[in-house]
C-alpha cells in the first residue's frame, strides 16, 4: 500500500467514477463495482491497508481513501439510475400487447357426470361414509337373490336386464356392492368373508361366527339396463348409493341423513319429500323427491307440473338383505338410499338429453 | 291405473278438493301421476307399486283413502236373487294343478238378452280407458274396475262337453306345445307350455288371466252365460303374457296378485249389473260352482311394538299401533305383542317388517322426525383406489386433457377396425346373451375402440382438435364360469392442436405428436411414482410400426402408446394423425411410490457443463443417457437432453445428441477441476462404450 501516494489514492476515485460513467450495461457497471469496491477491489484494498501505514500518514491517506470510495459509490449509484432509466425508456418504447393470447396447454375439463359424482362422494364422506366399489359385471345371485328379489321378479326378465350367462350379468344397480361391503365387515376368521357369492341368501347369517362391525359405505358406479340408446334413453347409467348398518338405525335416521345430504348438495333451502314406495331390498321403503329447482315448485315440464322431482329411492334395509350380509336383523338395522347421477347432472347443468353426456363432443366437454 | 274421482267418493264420501285428494293418495303410496278431466269427470291416473295388487281397483284405492281420513269405506255388498237350478248341476270344473289356479268360481246366468249397457256404464268405462262392448261384458269389466277381480264371460251354450257327459266341463290346465287359440281380438296364437289355459274337452277356450277365446265369446245371440271369477298364480300369468307378448287389464292385475277371497263377491257384483242391464227376465242359477281345493288361510303375524318403534324412530303405544292396523282392515289382538290377522286381499303382508311399514304409512312418513344417527362407524372418505383414480384424473386435466365418459358396451366391429389379429385374446369378450342391438352386444376389452369412437364422433361434427382421457373399465373374461377381470384403465387420445397461443410457435410445434403424449405419461409417472418410466419400441396392431412404445414402470408393463396406424385411421375415417395410449391404472397404482420423504437440498453452487456427440441414428437416446448417468458419478445432480438433431450437415445415419449436466455436492462447493474430471469420464465412456464422436 505504501507505494500509493495520496494523489494516487484520490485518482482511484476518479478512475472508478470515469469507468462507471462509461459502463454500457448493468453487468459492466457491476464489474466496475467489483473492481474497485468488491472484496478484492482496488479501493477496498487501500482501505484495508491503512492500518499498516505509519501513523503520521494514516489520517491523510484515510481521508483520501474514503473520499475515493465515496466518489466511486456515488458515481456507480448515479450510473445505475441512469441505466435503469434508459432501460425503462427502452421497455416503454417496446410495449407488449397484453391482449395477445397466452401460451401453454389448455387446461382439461371435468365431465359433468364426474363433477356430480365427486361432489356427492365428498358430501357422503362428510357424513362418515367411505366410498368403495364393486364389480360392474356381477353375480346375478348378488344382483337379485341376495337383495331379496323373489324368484321371477319382473326386473329379472331378459326383457329388462342384460345377461352374459344365467349366473353372470352387468349389474342393474350398485346394490350388489351392499352385500359385498357387509360381508367384508366380518372378522378375517369368520367364514362369511370367504363365502361363495352365489350362496343362498340366508347362509351368511347361519355361518357367521363373529359380531361384524358396522357398515357405512357409499358406492358409486356404472350400472346397466336393457334399453336401446336414444336421445333420452341409455343402456348404461351411473348410480350412487349409501348404506349404514348398525345397531339402532331408524327411519328417522334415514330421513335425517337424506335431508342433510340433499341440503348439502342442492342448497340449504331444499325441501325433501318422502313417500311410501316399494323396493325388494328395503322396508319400509320411500321414494325421495325434492322441490323442482327449475320452476321453484311452480310446476314445469321437468317436474311434470307437480313442483317435485323424484331423484332416488331409500328405505330401511330389508331383514333378508341384512341376513344375506351376515348380520342378525334382530340386532342391527340399516338405512340405504341411492340416486341416479345422470338425472341430477342433467338437472344441475341444464342438459336436456342423456345421450349428450356420452357423446364426448369436445364442444360439450369444453363448457365445464 | 285410471280412477274416476266420483266413483272413489261413492266409497269414501268426502268434501275434499280434488288436489287435496290427490295429495293424500300420493302421500300414502298411491302416486297420482296426473289429474285429468274436470267437474264431474275428473280421473286420477295412479301408479301402483308392484306389491300392491290390492289397490288396482276403486275399492282398493278407497281403502287407502279411508285409512288416511281415519274412516271406513262405505261398503254395500251386492245382492243376488237366485232362481235357477244349482250351478254345480250345470257345469263341471276341473283344476289340473291348484298351485297354478288355486281357485275357480263361476256362476251361470240364463235368459240374458245382449244389448248395449246404459249410458252411465259407458261413461265410467270410458273414463277408465275401456271400450264399452255389450251389457254382459261391460258388467264384468265394471265389476273388475270396482273390485279388482278380472272376470270373463263365456257363452254357456258354446262350451264343449266330455264324451258321454251332459253338462259342459271347464278344465284349467297348461297349454301343450303348438296348441292354438284364436283370442277375442281375432289373433290366432300359438301356445307354449308356459301358458295356462281355460279349456273344455274339445280344446282351449281362453288364456287364463289374459284373454278369452273367440269361439266361446259373448255374441248377439248369447242367452246363457258362464261367468268366470278365478284366482291365478301371478308368476304363471306373467310368464304366459310375456311368452305371448300380451298385456291386458286382466293380466296386469293377476300379475300383481288378486284377492283369492274376492272371487265370489266380484261374481255377485257382475250378476247384479247384468240383471240391471238386461231388459229380459234373467235367471241366476243357485249357488257358485267354486273349485277351491285348498282355501287360503288368513296369515297371522306378530308385531312387537317396541321393535316397530325402534325401527321407525317414533314412540307409539301398542294401542295406537293396533288402531293404525285396524284402519287397514286387519284384525288385531292386543297384548305384549300384537297378534295380527291379515285379510286375503293383503297378500303382500307376510312378516313383521311388512307391518312395521304399514304402521309407518298410517302414521304418515311426514310425521317421522328427522334425526342424524350417532354412530360408532369410523370416519368417511374414499377407498385408496378411488383416491388414486381421482388423483390421476386431476393430473390429466391439469396436463390439458378433458375427461370423456365412454360406453362400455360395443359391437365386435371395433376389433376389426383397430386391427386385432384373429388370435388376439381381446377378441374374446364377454358377450351379452340378450343384447338389444348388435353395436352394443359385448363388453369392451380395450379402451382404444371407445377412444377412437370419440375422436371419430368429433371429426364427423367438424371438431378436428381432440384431447381427451378416459378412466374406464375393460372386461377380460376369466376362466370359465368366473366373473371377468375388470381392471380400470386410463385411455388417452389426442389429435390436432395441443396448445393455445399458436401465434408465436410454428404450426408443427403446437400440434400433438408422439413426444407430447409421452410427456403427459412421464408427468403422470413422475407425480404418482416419482419415476420417468421406461419406454421401448414395440409392435401393436393399432399403432404405426416404429411409432409405438411399450410403457413400463419399475420393470412392469403398464401399457402402450403411439401413433394410430393409417389403416386404423382409415377405418375410423380420420385423416389427421392421432396419438393414443392405454395404461392399466390398477398396475400403475401398485407401482405408485410411497409418500416422499424430504432430503435436504445443497447450499452450495452447482457447476454446469454440456456435452454434444454424434451417434448412429439407431442408438436409442436412453442408452446414451443412462451411460452418462452412470459415468458422471455421484455429483451429477440433473441431466437433460437439450438437442437431438439429424440431417444436413451431419453425415447420413448419424444423429447429434446434446445433454446438459449439472454437478453439485451436498457438503461443499464443487471445483471446476472436479467437474471437469467427471465430464472427462462421461466423454470417455461415450467414446469407448458407444463409439460416440464427441463434438467440441
Amino acid at each position: 500500500m505504501a507505494e500509493l501516494s495520496v494523489e494516487e489514492i484520490g485518482g482511484l476515485g476518479e478512475q472508478a467514477a470515469g469507468e462507471a460513467a462509461a459502463a454500457a450495461s448493468r453487468q459492466e457497471l457491476d464489474q466496475v463495482r467489483v473492481a474497485y469496491l468488491g472484496r478484492a477491489g482496488k479501493i477496498t484494498e487501500v482501505l484495508r491497508g491503512l492500518g499498516s501505514l505509519p501513523a503520521e500518514l494514516r489520517p491523510e491517506a484515510g481521508k483520501a481513501a474514503n473520499q475515493a470510495r465515496q466518489m466511486a459509490e456515488t458515481a456507480i449509484e448515479k450510473r445505475r439510475e441512469e441505466l435503469a432509466a434508459e432501460e425503462a425508456a427502452e421497455r416503454a418504447a417496446d410495449q407488449l400487447d397484453v391482449t395477445l393470447p397466452g401460451r401453454g396447454p389448455e387446461v382439461g375439463h371435468r365431465h359433468p357426470l364426474m363433477t356430480t359424482l365427486e361432489d356427492m362422494l365428498d358430501i357422503a364422506a362428510g357424513l362418515g361414509y367411505t366410498a368403495v366399489q364393486g364389480p360392474e359385471v356381477e353375480w346375478s345371485a348378488l344382483n337379485w337373490t341376495a337383495l331379496n328379489y323373489p324368484p321371477d321378479h319382473p326386473a329379472m326378465d331378459e326383457q329388462d336386464s342384460f345377461y352374459i350367462t344365467d349366473e353372470i350379468m352387468p349389474r342393474t344397480h350398485t346394490s350388489p356392492a351392499q352385500i359385498r361391503a357387509m360381508r367384508a365387515m366380518h372378522d378375517d376368521s369368520c367364514p362369511v368373508r370367504s363365502l361363495d357369492p352365489r350362496c343362498p341368501p340366508d347362509e351368511p347369517l347361519e355361518k357367521c361366527t363373529c359380531t361384524p362391525a358396522p357398515t357405512r359405505v357409499v358406492v358409486p358406479g356404472r350400472t346397466y339396463r336393457r334399453e336401446s340408446v336414444t336421445l333420452t334413453h341409455h343402456d348404461i347409467f351411473y348410480q350412487l348409493e349409501c348404506l349404514l348398518v348398525e345397531e339402532g338405525i331408524t327411519l328417522a335416521h334415514l330421513k335425517g341423513t337424506l335431508g342433510a345430504f340433499l341440503r348439502a348438495y342442492l342448497g340449504p333451502e331444499t325441501k325433501v319429500r318422502f313417500r311410501p314406495d316399494f323396493f325388494p331390498f328395503t322396508e319400509p321403503s320411500a321414494d325421495v323427491s325434492v322441490n323442482c329447482l327449475f320452476c321453484e315448485a311452480k310446476g314445469c315440464r321437468f317436474c311434470k307440473h307437480s313442483g317435485w322431482v323424484e331423484i332416488g329411492g331409500s328405505g330401511l334395509v330389508h331383514p333378508n338383505v341384512l341376513t344375506a350380509g351376515g348380520y342378525d336383523p334382530d340386532r342391527v338395522s340399516g338405512l340405504a338410499f341411492g340416486f341416479g347421477i345422470e338425472r341430477l347432472a342433467q338437472h344441475r347443468f341444464n342438459i336436456m338429453h342423456i345421450r349428450t353426456l356420452y357423446d364426448n363432443d369436445m364442444r360439450f366437454l369444453r363448457q365445464f | 291405473m285410471r280412477i274416476p274421482v266420483d266413483w272413489l267418493n261413492e266409497y269414501v264420501p268426502n268434501e275434499l278438493p280434488v288436489r287435496e285428494l290427490a295429495y293424500i293418495l300420493t302421500n300414502v303410496g298411491l302416486e297420482v301421476e296426473a289429474i285429468e278431466g274436470a267437474d264431474e269427470a275428473v280421473v286420477f291416473d295412479i301408479t301402483v307399486t308392484p306389491n300392491r295388487g290390492d289397490c288396482l281397483s276403486v275399492l282398493g284405492a278407497a281403502r287407502e283413502l279411508a285409512m288416511t281420513l281415519r274412516t271406513k269405506v262405505r261398503c254395500r255388498l251386492p245382492a243376488v236373487v237366485e232362481s235357477g237350478p244349482p250351478a254345480e248341476s250345470l257345469a263341471k270344473i276341473t283344476l289340473d294343478d291348484p298351485t297354478l289356479c288355486p281357485r275357480y268360481s263361476s256362476r251361470i246366468v240364463r235368459g240374458v238378452k245382449i244389448a248395449p249397457s246404459p249410458e252411465w256404464a259407458h261413461r265410467r268405462l270410458a273414463l277408465c280407458g275401456l271400450r264399452p262392448i255389450d251389457n254382459v261384458v261391460d258388467a264384468t269389466n265394471l265389476a273388475m274396475l270396482e273390485l279388482g277381480q278380472p272376470l270373463h264371460a263365456f257363452d254357456y251354450r258354446l262350451l264343449g262337453k266330455a264324451d258321454g257327459a251332459d253338462i259342459p266341463e271347464i278344465v284349467v290346465r297348461s297349454a301343450k306345445a303348438r296348441e292354438r287359440l284364436v283370442t277375442i281380438d281375432g289373433e290366432e296364437r300359438e301356445l307354449t307350455p308356459d301358458v295356462l289355459l281355460i279349456a273344455d274337452p274339445t280344446g282351449p277356450i281362453a288364456l287364463a288371466g289374459i284373454m278369452g277365446g273367440s269361439s266361446t265369446e259373448i255374441h248377439d245371440g248369447t242367452t246363457e252365460v258362464l261367468l268366470e271369477s278365478a284366482h291365478f298364480d301371478p308368476i304363471t300369468v306373467r310368464r304366459g303374457a310375456r311368452a305371448l307378448g300380451m298385456s291386458t287389464e286382466a293380466s296386469y292385475r293377476f300379475e300383481r296378485t288378486v284377492d283369492p277371497g274376492g272371487t265370489v263377491r266380484a261374481l255377485e257384483r257382475a250378476c247384479e249389473l247384468i240383471v240391471e242391464f238386461c231388459d229380459s227376465p234373467v235367471e241366476i242359477a243357485s249357488g257358485v260352482a267354486d273349485a277351491y281345493p285348498n282355501p287360503y288361510e288368513k296369515v297371522e303375524i306378530e308385531l312387537r311394538p317396541g321393535r316397530a318403534n325402534s325401527l321407525l324412530g317414533v314412540e307409539l303405544t301398542a294401542a295406537e299401533m293396533a288402531e293404525y292396523l285396524r284402519l287397514l282392515d286387519l284384525h288385531v289382538e292386543e297384548g305384549e305383542v300384537l297378534r295380527v290377522r291379515v285379510p286375503t286381499f293383503r297378500q303382500d303382508l307376510q312378516n313383521e317388517i311388512d307391518l312395521v311399514e304399514e304402521v309407518a304409512r298410517v302414521h304418515g312418513y311426514e310425521n317421522i322426525p328427522e334425526e342424524l344417527p350417532r354412530t360408532g362407524a369410523g370416519v368417511g372418505g374414499l377407498a385408496p383406489e378411488l383416491v388414486f383414480e381421482r388423483q390421476v384424473r386431476q393430473l390429466m386435466r391439469g396436463l390439458g386433457l378433458s375427461e370423456a365418459v365412454t360406453p362400455s358396451l360395443e359391437g365386435a366391429e371395433g376389433h376389426n377396425r383397430i386391427g386385432l389379429s384373429e388370435d388376439d385374446t381381446r377378441r374374446r369378450p364377454a358377450v351379452l346373451s340378450n343384447w338389444k342391438t348388435l353395436d352394443r352386444s359385448q363388453l369392451r376389452t380395450t379402451l382404444l375402440t371407445s377412444l377412437l369412437d370419440v375422436v371419430a364422433h368429433n371429426r364427423r361434427h367438424g371438431v378436428e382438435e381432440v384431447s381427451i382421457f378416459d378412466v374406464g373399465r375393460v372386461y377380460l373374461p376369466g376362466p370359465g364360469g368366473e366373473l371377468p377381470d375388470q381392471p380400470q384403465h386410463l385411455g388417452l387420445a389426442v389429435t390436432g392442436a395441443m396448445t393455445r397461443g399458436r401465434w408465436r410457435v410454428g404450426r408443427d410445434l403446437h400440434a400433438w405428436d408422439f413426444y407430447a403424449l409421452k410427456g403427459i405419461i412421464e408427468n403422470l409417472f413422475a407425480a404418482v411414482a416419482h419415476s420417468a418410466g421406461e419406454f421401448a419400441p414395440c409392435e401393436h396392431p393399432a399403432l404405426s410400426p416404429g411409432r409405438a412404445a411399450v410403457v413400463s414402470l419399475k420393470g412392469r408393463v403398464i401399457g402402450h402408446l403411439g401413433e394410430v396406424s393409417e389403416k386404423v385411421r382409415d377405418a375410423y375415417d380420420l385423416p389427421a394423425p392421432v396419438f393414443v395410449a392405454e395404461l392399466d391404472l390398477e398396475l400403475l397404482g401398485e407401482c405408485a411410490a410411497e409418500e416422499a420423504q424430504y432430503r435436504p437440498v445443497s447450499r452450495y453452487p452447482a457447476v454446469t457443463r454440456d456435452v454434444a456427440f454424434l451417434l448412429p441414428r439407431d442408438v436409442p437416446a436412453e442408452k446414451a443417457e443412462s451411460l452418462i448417468r452412470e459415468a458422471a458419478g455421484d455429483d451429477l445432480e440433473t441431466l437433460a437432453l437439450f438437442d437431438a438433431f439429424e440431417g444436413e450437415p451431419l453425415p447420413q445415419g448419424k444423429r447429434n445428441l446434446a445433454f446438459s449436466l449439472s454437478f453439485r455436492r451436498p457438503d461443499r462447493t464443487l471445483t471446476d477441476e472436479e467437474a471437469e474430471a467427471d465430464m472427462e469420464r462421461v466423454r470417455g465412456a461415450l467414446r469407448e462404450k458407444l463409439g460416440a464422436q464427441i463434438r467440441e
